[in-house]
């Protein structure tokens, strides 16, 4: 009985002691990373910083490289800070970012895009910098850049790159069906004659992706049309002409077959393209660094913005911002500035292939044809939208688009359940 | 009373103590969580800040709601597509591994592969097979035998058995491994009952294999049903809940209301109705079959 009741006790101790441990956090406390600060000699303690890939597939150690050598620039002058950088994967890094701030555990400064800094800024998920930027010169950012850092009047971060969605051509299949590559269609008018051309030969005319970003893909072509989907004030304004003659044009495309049968799903046809099969294909500054890296078998170059109202087109700006509690903001607005500013700026931009949002960095692309026109046509991007609910605004887009493209609704129909979703949105929003 | 607890404690003591940790963690990781669940169903929570307190107001929201029941809908058709054949193939291949057969060994190997493999795989690989133009494998097979383009993926009527198809070929391997573990529990004198008595192997399989393998039915029917329900990596890998909604489930409409809208109160309700669901199918499934079946 005895010899039972001890090694009920022992065994209890043991089992307690490993539960202890394996439950228990195995990271440092770090009381010198919570005073983070600038000091005469510069920012000190340690921060996190979350980015994400900017190089294709096959190019990690590149990019490992790069970052090495923006952290040594950084640490010669502020020798008391250590910068860690994450390089997350793309796929699902809203809720990991959500969970890890949440919890407590998230970077000190992240990546993040146009709509989410609207979001973030909204719901309190990331600091204004507004205070940190009184002496920070902000006149060399693009004013299109700065737009998409502010909210309800503060900063609340920094711009890192810029890009356009613009469209790349099959120069090669493009002589095949009789145009004149040097003379690119610049309106959707102009483009269509040359898609039923290139469909009389058994080419796809233009990627569509529909299962991915509505930003790229749709919002785009009622822009194009002269329209918009929520407008500055915060008015609903997609049920309009513009939508419906964007809705009417791409249904056109999918049914003359100008566009994949399975575009109503599809995520990624850039590989069809580079394989050969599409006369054109819109992408962005990503598209071109893989062809750079490996060419494809045709000649290739950028066109003309298409649009029959206005040429415009989507173009993303992507920001540095600070969690609301980060444990280090000193030391993250310190490493932001560094990051956006001139020099690390042309060293991260020239390997990434993105546009600066420094006019200042520019001149890296001096001599490098399809970079500088990215550069022209960057004036004449929006950056999606720039709403609380805009990224619960994708899925509306997407499942309009595709109930036309599968004939189950008329695009009037679908511009007006558009309109609907998007004010229910912004009711259950403003609870 | 004291006395009892005294003897329970004296004869079972150690047992209670190494179940302490366990309990720990059940409390700390699903009992809390499902409560706050259950307050979070009645706020608007962004998780930042306080849960702000709205009483109903998710509940009525859920009502009419049709993207919701669209996918209470699409989730109970792919659970249609998804068990039945998912407990055939894996009873079939248990038989068949049961057997005798040669090379038995290698293909327990082959048929648990997808088992082990990474869903974001088999999704590339399902995705290139069963890609809407020309340039898929299965297209491309069809239009041998003079059928015609099918658009799988972008087809509402066909997206969701086709995503099922991927979930079937993945688990199949391991309700293999339940029915032949459940095969090789049934006793051969059974058999040679049946044998001496002049049976055909459908009768044998009929009145003895099939009845005794019900426990095994019935845990393949409920791990099946609730896998089923929690349908997610495939919606969010190949179609993105779509078309038109055609693939959205549960719980990729849970995922897309908390992490893309950050409303995880409404989010909290969609979770509570398949919660409540699949506790009352998993009771229906106990009713009937969870009958014990003895030869003895």
């Amino acid at each position: 009985m005895i010899r039972k009741s001890v090694l009920a006790i022992i065994s209890s101790i043991v089992v307690l002691t490993l539960f202890i441990s394996g439950c228990s956090s195995s990271k440092e406390t770090s009381s010198s990373s919570s005073s983070g600060g600038s000091s005469s000699g510069g920012a000190k303690g340690k921060i996190t910083v979350w980015v994400y890939p900017f190089l294709g597939d096959g190019e990690a150690e590149q990019e490992k490289k790069m970052w090495d050598d923006i952290k040594a620039g950084y640490a010669k002058e502020n020798p008391n800070a250590e910068v860690d950088i994450v390089t997350n994967p793309w796929d699902n890094r809203e809720p990991k970012l959500l969970s890890a701030i949440s919890a407590g555990e998230g970077p000190d400064l992240f990546y993040t895009n146009p709509d989410y800094v609207v979001k973030f800024a909204d719901k309190g998920i990331i600091a204004p910098i507004t205070s940190y930027l009184k002496d920070f010169d902000m006149n060399d950012f693009t004013e299109s850049s700065l737009l998409t850092t502010k909210y309800k009047g503060e900063n609340y971060g920094l711009p890192l790159l810029q890009s356009v969605v613009t469209v790349f051509y099959n120069l090669d299949m493009v002589k095949e069906i009789g145009e004149d590559p040097n003379n690119l269609p610049k309106t959707w008018d102009e483009f269509d004659k040359w898609a039923a051309e290139a469909k009389a030969k058994g080419h796809y005319a233009i990627n569509f992706e529909g299962g991915g970003a509505p930003n790229i893909f749709i919002y785009p072509l009622i822009w194009q049309e002269g329209g918009d989907i929520i407008d500055s004030n915060g008015k609903v304004v997609v049920n309009s002409p513009a939508t419906v003659a964007a809705f009417t044009h791409l249904n056109k495309m999918y049914t003359n077959g100008w566009i994949p049968s399975d575009s109503i799903t599809s995520k990624d046809q850039q590989v069809d393209f580079r394989a050969g099969k599409f006369l054109a294909c819109i992408s962005d500054s990503v598209l071109y660094s893989k062809m750079l890296k490996e060419p494809p078998s045709f000649k290739y170059g950028v066109g003309e913005l298409l649009g029959n109202k206005k040429q415009v087109t989507y173009g993303t700006t992507g920001s540095l911002v600070i969690p609301h509690n980060a444990k280090n903001k000193d030391g993250a607005v310190a490493f932001m500035k560094y990051l956006t500013g001139p020099e690390a700026s042309k060293t991260f931009n020239s390997i990434t292939k993105y546009l600066p949002a420094r006019k200042s960095a520019y001149s890296i692309f001096n001599g490098d044809k399809t970079m500088l026109k990215f550069a022209e046509q960057s004036q004449h991007t929006l950056p999606g939208i720039l709403n609380p609910i805009g990224p619960n605004v994708n899925s509306f887009a997407t499942a309009e688009v595709q109930a036309v493209l599968l004939q189950k609704k008329t695009p009037t129909q679908a511009a007006s359940d558009f309109e609907k979703d998007l004010e229910g949105e912004l009711k259950k929003e403003g609870q | 009373m004291l006395e009892k607890v005294r003897r329970q404690w004296t004869r079972n003591g150690i047992v209670y103590v190494f179940l302490v940790p366990v309990l720990i963690h059940y409390v700390i990781f699903q009992v809390i969580p499902f409560l706050f669940s259950a307050y979070l169903t009645f706020t608007n929570w962004s998780m930042v800040g306080t849960p702000k307190f709205i009483g109903l107001r998710n509940w009525q929201i859920f009502m009419s709601d049709s993207v919701a029941w669209r996918a209470i809908e699409n989730t109970c058709l792919f659970s249609l597509y998804y068990i039945i054949p998912t407990m055939v193939l894996g009873l079939i291949l248990g038989l068949l591994l049961n057997a005798g057969l040669k090379l038995a060994n290698f293909y327990k190997a082959a048929f648990f592969l997808p088992v082990v493999t990474s869903f974001v795989v088999l999704s590339g690989i399902w995705a290139w097979l069963f890609k809407g133009t020309d340039y898929g494998l299965v297209n491309f097979l069809l239009a041998k035998l003079g059928i015609g383009n099918q658009l799988f993926f972008s087809d509402p009527h066909q997206a969701l058995a086709v995503l099922a198809g991927l979930s079937i070929f993945k688990v199949s391997g391991i309700t293999m491994v339940y029915y032949y573990s459940g095969l090789r529990s049934i006793p051969s004198h059974l058999y040679e009952a049946a044998k001496i008595d002049g049976a055909s192997s459908w009768n044998t399989f009929r009145r003895v294999t099939f009845p005794l393998l019900l426990p095994t039915h019935f845990y393949v029917a409920v791990v099946t049903t609730i896998g089923s329900f929690q349908i997610f990596d495939s919606a969010y890998l190949l179609t993105s809940g779509g078309p038109d909604h055609a693939t959205t489930t549960i719980v990729y409409y849970m995922y897309d209301i908390g992490f893309r809208t950050m409303r995880f109160g409404y989010a909290s309700v969609v979770a509570y109705v398949l919660f409540v669901i699949v506790l009352l199918i998993s009771l229906v499934q106990k009713r009937f079959l969870g009958k014990e079946v003895s030869y003895y």
